[in-house]
């Protein structure tokens, strides 16, 4: 599994080199982006109160297509936290988040530095693990974010982004916890970098 | 070949995570007292998912404990493959030392006793060990044709052990019942050859003897 992870990574990145290297109109595969993550969730809800509310974890991004500094793409994140409140969450040991978004990004480039605005649309997974059992559910979100990258050259830069994301689920619980499980937000911070 | 696939096959299920759905939290509540009826705090309570048929897979997977008013209201995922709850109240328990509460168990809870996925749990009441006494009632017939029916015990009894299914009668023998008091028995007994019912009360002074033993004969 970590092999053909290794590959994938390999093969894209020798993919976008090459897609860079040929100045197109259009270009597939132009950026990957790897980096550390921290979302931390807001108000008061199953992701921010009944666990510890900052999650850390990491991104990849993959920008599948680029016309004339429009960027469409992909990106997956894995976060985790600990829990907090036991007594809503359940017995459990840490909480996962897979992010599964698209995206439509602009580049403005300025020297050195080229923002990057993004609006995204995407699933959430989200495990609940402890030894012997696990929870699982779905929800969707949308989100918008802000990235600034420092071009070291053409084909590596370092990046950070800021961004929002906006969270709806579909539990089935008491009135009195509806709204609590079925929605959440969350600021999101991104470092890394692109190749 | 196939028996090691087959055995293969069996280990993979057998070493298979329990799983939960998330898109289903299930809530229970109530409240928890001592024998003077002043609420407890911080009391434990943990939750278990388990399989109707046996006890053999089992998870914890609630858990909390109580406010200052004694309540508690704890959420759990609903469960996929086990199929009844069972809660727990002060699960550390242990039957030797006598300076302690007891605990109660409710259990074999099934998603039909959620109401809108609520249950509400009626107020547990925890003795000290050394409180209660274990009362032992004998059922002597006497006469061939009579019967016995409807026994109720009225004054204060430690329900331990609650099933919210009960697929057969309760125990009616024996009870764990507080010290120093006085426990009435009522009855019916019924003449299976005249059909005429007659109703009894039996009382039982409870002093402070762990044990105490009572005949009614009929």
């Amino acid at each position: 599994m970590k092999l053909n992870l290794f590959k994938l990574v390999i093969a894209v990145l020798l993919f976008s080199n090459a897609a860079l290297s040929q100045k197109k109109e259009v270009n597939l595969f132009s950026d990957f982006q790897l980096g550390g993550n921290v979302k931390v969730f807001t108000g008061k809800n199953f992701l921010s109160d009944a666990h510890q509310s900052v999650y850390h974890g990491f991104q990849l991004d993959l920008t599948a297509i680029e016309f004339k500094n429009f960027t469409l793409g992909g990106i997956y994140e894995n976060n985790v936290s600990g829990v907090r409140k036991p007594e809503i969450a359940g017995n459990f040991n840490y909480m996962s988040l897979n992010h599964y978004s698209g995206y439509l990004g602009y580049k403005y480039n300025f020297h050195k530095f080229t923002f990057n605005p993004k609006i995204l649309v995407g699933d959430i997974k989200t495990k609940q693990k402890a030894s012997g059992y696990y929870a699982t559910n779905n929800g969707n979100f949308w989100g918008i974010s802000g990235q600034v990258n420092y071009n070291f050259s053409n084909k590596f830069a370092v990046f950070s982004s800021i961004g929002y994301n906006f969270y709806t689920f579909k539990v089935q619980t008491t009135p009195e916890y509806s709204e609590y499980f079925n929605k959440s937000n969350a600021l999101s911070f991104s470092l890394g970098l692109k190749f | 070949m196939k028996k090691f696939i087959l055995l293969f096959v069996a280990l993979q299920l057998l070493s298979c995570d329990s799983r939960y759905d998330g898109d289903i939290r299930l809530q229970f509540t109530g409240k928890v007292i001592d024998e003077n009826n002043n609420p407890i705090q911080n009391q434990q309570i943990t939750i278990s998912a388990e399989n109707e048929s046996s006890d053999y897979n089992s998870n914890n997977v609630g858990f909390g404990k109580t406010d200052s008013n004694g309540n508690y209201s704890i959420l759990i995922p609903a469960a996929t493959r086990l199929n009844t709850y069972s809660l727990e109240i002060n699960n550390e328990f242990d039957a030797n030392n006598n300076n302690q509460l007891v605990n109660i168990r409710y259990y074999n809870i099934k998603n039909s006793n959620f109401s809108n996925y609520k249950i509400q749990l009626p107020i547990s009441k925890l003795y000290l060990q050394s409180s209660l006494s274990n009362l032992e009632v004998t059922f002597n017939q006497t006469n061939a044709n009579n019967a016995i029916q409807n026994v109720e015990y009225i004054g204060e009894i430690a329900n331990e052990y609650i099933d919210f299914n009960p697929e057969f009668t309760e125990n009616t023998n024996f009870k764990r019942v507080r010290k120093n008091q006085t426990i009435e028995i009522k009855y019916q007994v019924k003449n299976t050859s005249t059909g005429g019912i007659t109703t009894n009360s039996s009382f039982i002074t409870i002093d402070n003897s762990d044990i105490i033993l009572h005949t009614i004969n009929y």
